[in-house]
């Protein structure tokens, strides 16, 4: 089919439809998060195509180094290599977002290549050189639908990709859908087709086990019945699957395989949202199999959406949390109920050896990633939105290109300190006026004028990355300014705005659940 | 014979007359006549020599007759041009500030009234577009970016000293100026053009709740302005009067959300302005009396809508609860209706997982204002902008888009993706009938294949967002915000083929989803903007060559 256009240019008539239709999630519903972003953001705001504020929305960590970090952001990625001392900012055009409130998955191999899943084009993009470049790798990809990456850490270079791509979509019927598995052993350069999958189900995440990397696990749901639960179990590395069914609760409709056990490939933990809650605002459960989803037990839920969930390195603990509820920890084993043990609005969790990392909404909580290494002793702020600044790459890179005009638009929004990573903060160092603050060379933080359950508490025990302990303060060598929160905004009205909707919302999503049935 | 049309046939016969000294659209001399030199891989620019992706946007390509002379950015310019002469204005419209409007043709829509006979140019013989001699045409490839202003058939008068979105009425513009949140404005600014060159502001209004655009409406007896809740009569255009707001469904709108808000992410006016569609998914308030805001209903079909496209009704909200209107499958974004405000036209932007399905466009049946009824689907088929019109042969067409940040990639052939993102290029169906035909792509040379080294050197940026359409009496035309290629106007009248007849760009761009406004009376062309509101002329050329009306402002062409 040949475009139409210009004013002196025939071109022939059709002679298909436009092709693969890439489906992705758009802007289903709500949560206080953006909603405090919201109130928040600067007059004359420029309407942007998913309306969202800036925060941070997943993380990625190195496989063995773990102060290297690439956290998604509602605006891009930024990385940090120092443990979170400095960072440097990708736009969103860089990484072909498509501008709609879902980000695209990560990952961070093990020689530090960073792979993006294209939500646009289709494909990954791998940058060698953080960020500065991005090459697409498409192969067998093309023409299908990435929803998930993951990582195979037992194999230098192993990433994982599941497409799943509508082929029909019959007026009236029920979607097929091209379900592939497919696997890159060289950092994403390459890519081969792993196994293809029936194509009943929209296939939603894909898992491969830390202890057994032939153990994969795939999710999803029924394309005809989006409260059957689908998985689909690998125990030879792709080569033959075991289909599990489930039913699923009135109100969800989705099934992702949220986290494995670290030394035990049978057990694996189970979100099940609300179909298209990308915000967290629907009913969410948590639950467990025991024996490689065959099986499952129901061992936690949150009121609003689970927007993040992690399991320690160890193997003897989970967090899992939302912007509603909180965040919670419980046994792994599940003998006891989980413990609330902050109020902040998750919106992801990753526990590694160093730590547990947890995104969260600003100004709302006093970091957009924080930092602990003891989940029950308090988070330590590690990245501010403030702290965006872009990449010194070479002259002309595509990074330098693309993302000039974004940062134009992101600079004011995020209260960005400096232009340009390394480069002098342009706003005085703070250290006035309230909201928390961080003492220089220790991890004190003190209460700030709310006096918040979720203000930070003192992060004192445990191994963490170095950088993370110190004060971030500006500096040549990055892009980093000071952590102190004494330039929050102090703008009393808007909490008290917040918390009236968030009753409301409460309120509003019990009467739901009341009018429901379970 | 009437005077002003009299005086439409001896501008078209000038300009016939001088075409062969003027520049066409397309940067080349000689327009008229040139489309079969043009066909294919030729580029009419002459940039781009067949079967090759290399152009040399800035000064090859040129005819001889007309070398390329640098301007005053360093872009070379067309060699020199005959000026459009001088026209004889004939008898004098009314005053500036009356609102005179033009004839009803073929299309009896609302917005048509006035006269008794026509006025608009002849179009059984279409007038060539072609550049103002004044205009600095794009010398390479059509929508590629290029330093300072380039221009064809349309000139800048003035700007309004607010960015926002804009729309019009009679002789003024409404701009929205943004608010604190997404999609919201602080005010509502009023502005009268009765002289364009010099707008002048007269009132200002808060904004109420939000919307992504904002959208205005004239048709008989009455004139309408809507932005998120808040209902304005702007019958007396220079003041904005609040009539009322509309209660939307959507909790997430109740909450200040608006862009996670399933009705009123996005609004659209029928076409006799007594009704407001929303979107995301599809709603309807309705608003006839606008003396009383309490007899206004809102009705809510997305549950409707997810019964009869087969969504599944076990998924959150499908049906259910305060949310609903929240979550669910989408219909629509901008949407529109036919003249008659029978059928309805909203397509979604990607197929999601709520989603459940491609980009897909419906037509619904809204005849009965209790029942609505689907008629026709298509898939990939994208709707963040929607527009639909009545070609004068009668065959009726819709033309769709979707928005994405610039980062798609223009390598890809045909049938290319239409997920989000992918916002190179619009879509048009033909629905005559009730009856979706096949949709076919609309696209600029620079976002074709073949260009799209170019358009990587050159950090070309033709993404569209939004679009809006004229479409009364024998004219039919709709101006696009395609990004970085600036405001791109086409000729729909055969809607198979449409045809490229102005653009404007400064290379400042517009607001997202930016919104634009033609007014018929004054031949002035209204763009949204971030910085400020750009009033523009349509020049007399192109003008004759839309068949449009010949301004009847005493003042135009304005000098």
């Amino acid at each position: 089919m040949n475009p139409r256009a210009a004013s002196h240019i025939k071109t022939s008539h059709p002679t298909g439809r436009a092709g693969h239709c890439v489906a992705i999630r758009k802007l289903l519903g709500a949560a206080l998060a953006p909603l405090a972003a919201c109130l928040l953001c600067p007059a004359n705001l420029p309407a942007h195509a998913n309306g969202r504020l800036p925060g941070a929305t997943g993380l990625a960590i190195h496989p063995t180094q773990g102060d290297e970090l690439l956290l998604g952001l509602t605006y891009g990625l930024a990385l940090s290599r120092d443990g979170g001392a400095s960072w440097s900012w990708m736009c969103e055009q860089q990484i072909e977002g498509n501008g709609s409130d879902v980000d695209p998955a990560i990952v961070m191999t093990d020689d530090g290549t960073l792979i993006v899943l294209s939500l646009t084009n289709g494909g990954v993009l791998v940058s060698t050189d953080d960020g500065c470049t991005f090459q697409r790798a498409m192969g067998p990809l093309a023409g299908h639908r990435g929803v998930d990456l993951t990582l195979d850490t037992s194999q230098s270079g192993r990433v994982l990709a599941l497409l799943s791509t509508i082929i029909e979509a019959a007026i009236g019927g029920h979607p097929r859908l091209r379900n592939l598995v497919a696997q890159s052993l060289d950092h994403g350069r390459t890519w081969t087709i792993l196994a293809e999958l029936p194509d009943d189900m929209w296939g939603e995440t894909l898992e491969v086990a830390p202890s057994d990397p032939e153990r994969i696990y795939v999710s999803g749901t029924s394309s005809a019945d989006p409260l059957l639960g689908i998985v689909e179990r690998s125990d030879d590395g792709g080569v033959t699957w075991t289909r599990t069914t489930v039913d699923l609760p009135h109100g969800s409709g989705s099934l992702f395989v949220s986290g494995i056990h670290p030394t035990d490939r049978e057990r694996l933990w189970f979100r099940v949202p609300g179909r298209g809650d990308i915000y967290g605002v629907l009913p969410a459960r948590l639950w467990l199999s025991t024996d490689g989803a065959a099986s499952f037990e129901p061992v936690g839920d949150t009121q609003g959406g689970m927007l993040g969930f992690a399991v320690s390195p160890e193997g003897d603990r989970v967090v899992f949390g939302g912007p509603l509820d909180g965040l919670f920890v419980a046994p792994s084993n599940a003998s006891t109920a989980p413990t609330k043990i902050a109020n902040v609005q998750v919106k992801c969790l990753r526990w590694h050896a160093n730590g547990l990392y947890v995104c969260a909404d600003e100004p709302t909580a006093p970091y957009s990633l924080g930092y602990t290494t003891e989940p029950t002793e308090g988070i330590a702020p590690l990245w501010n939105r403030r702290d965006t600044c872009r990449a010194t790459c070479p002259p002309a890179s595509p990074l330098e290109v693309t993302c000039r005009e974004p940062w134009k638009v992101i600079a004011p929004l995020v209260n960005a300190s400096a232009p340009i990573c390394g480069a002098p903060s342009s706003i005085p160092d703070a250290g006035t006026g309230g909201g928390l603050s961080i003492d220089a060379g220790s991890t004190s933080l003190a209460k700030g004028p709310d006096g918040g359950p979720d203000a930070i508490t003192a992060v004192t025990s445990g191994p963490r990355p170095a950088q993370a302990t110190a004060p971030k303060t500006s500096s040549a060598g990055g892009c980093t300014v000071s952590s102190s929160l004494a330039r929050a905004p102090r703008t009393p009205w808007w909490l008290a705005l917040m918390l009236i909707l968030a009753v409301r919302r409460h309120r509003a999503l019990a009467r739901i659940r009341r009018r429901s049935p379970t | 014979m009437r005077p002003s049309m009299l005086f439409i046939t001896l501008v078209s016969i000038a300009l016939v007359a001088c075409d062969s000294s003027s520049t066409d659209i397309d940067g080349s001399p000689g327009a008229a006549g040139s489309s079969a030199a043009t066909e294919g891989n030729q580029d009419a620019r002459g940039a781009t020599a067949p079967g090759t992706d290399d152009p040399a946007p800035t000064s090859s390509g040129q005819a001889a007759s007309s070398e390329p002379v640098p301007g005053p950015d360093g872009v070379d310019r067309p060699g020199p041009d005959l000026p459009i002469p001088e026209m004889d204005m004939g008898p004098r419209a009314p005053a500036p500030g009356s609102d005179p409007e033009p004839e009803p043709g073929p299309n009896e829509g609302p917005d048509s009234e006035g006269d008794d006979e026509p006025d608009t140019a002849p179009v059984a013989e279409p007038v060539e577009a072609t550049c103002g001699a004044d205009d600095s045409p794009e010398t390479g490839l059509q929508g590629d970016s290029y330093p300072g202003t380039v221009n064809c058939g349309l000139t800048l008068l003035s700007e309004l000293p607010v960015g926002g979105h804009v729309q019009g009425s009679g002789h003024c513009a409404f701009v929205r100026v943004p608010g604190g949140a997404p999609y919201t404005g602080s005010d509502i600014k009023a502005f009268s053009l009765a002289d364009p060159l010099n707008p002048v502001e007269t009132d200002e209004e808060p904004a109420i709740g939000g919307s992504e655009s904002m959208r205005a409406q004239t048709a008989d007896g009455r004139a309408i302005l809507v932005s998120g809740r808040g209902v304005y009569d702007v019958s007396n255009c220079e003041d904005l009067v609040k009539k009322g707001e509309i209660a939307w469904p959507s909790q997430n709108a109740q909450l200040g959300l608006y862009f996670a808000a399933l009705s009123s992410h996005e609004i659209a006016i029928s076409h006799d302005a007594k009704r407001v569609y929303s979107g995301l998914g599809f709603t309807i308030a309705h608003i006839e009396d606008l003396e009383q805001p309490d007899t206004w209903t809102v009705k809510n079909w997305s549950c409707e809508m997810n019964k009869q496209s087969g969504f599944p009704g076990q998924v959150p909200n499908s049906c259910e609860g305060p949310s609903q209107e929240d979550l669910g499958r989408q219909y629509s974004h901008s949407s529109d209706d036919n003249f008659e405000g029978t059928v309805w036209y909203g397509a979604n932007q990607e197929g999601s997982s709520s989603q459940m399905e491609p980009a897909t466009a419906r037509m619904v049946d809204i005849s009965d204002p209790n029942n609505i009824t689907i008629l026709d689907t298509v898939r990939n088929f994208p709707g963040h902008s929607m527009n639909w019109w009545r070609a004068p042969d009668g065959r009726e067409f819709i033309i769709g888009a979707n928005e994405g940040l610039g980062a798609a990639d223009s390598c890809a052939d045909y049938p290319r993706p239409v997920n989000l993102g992918n916002a190179l290029d619009a879509y048009i169906v033909e629905v005559t009938g009730n009856k979706f035909g096949e949709p076919f792509p609309l696209t600029l040379d620079i976002n074709k294949p073949e260009n799209c080294q170019a358009a990587r050197r050159s950090r070309a940026n033709a993404s569209i967002s939004e679009h809006s359409l004229y479409n009364k009496g024998e004219a039919a035309f709709v101006m696009m915000e395609w990004g970085g290629a600036g405001l791109r106007v086409f000729d729909l009248r055969d809607g198979d083929n449409p045809k490229e007849v102005a653009y404007y760009n400064d290379g400042r761009g517009h607001v997202h989803s930016g919104v634009f406004h033609y007014d018929d009376a004054r031949g002035i062309m209204l763009a949204s903007g971030t910085r400020a509101v750009q009033v523009l002329m349509l020049q007399p050329q192109i003008i004759a060559a839309l068949g449009l009306p010949y301004p009847t402002d005493p003042d135009y062409p304005y000098k």
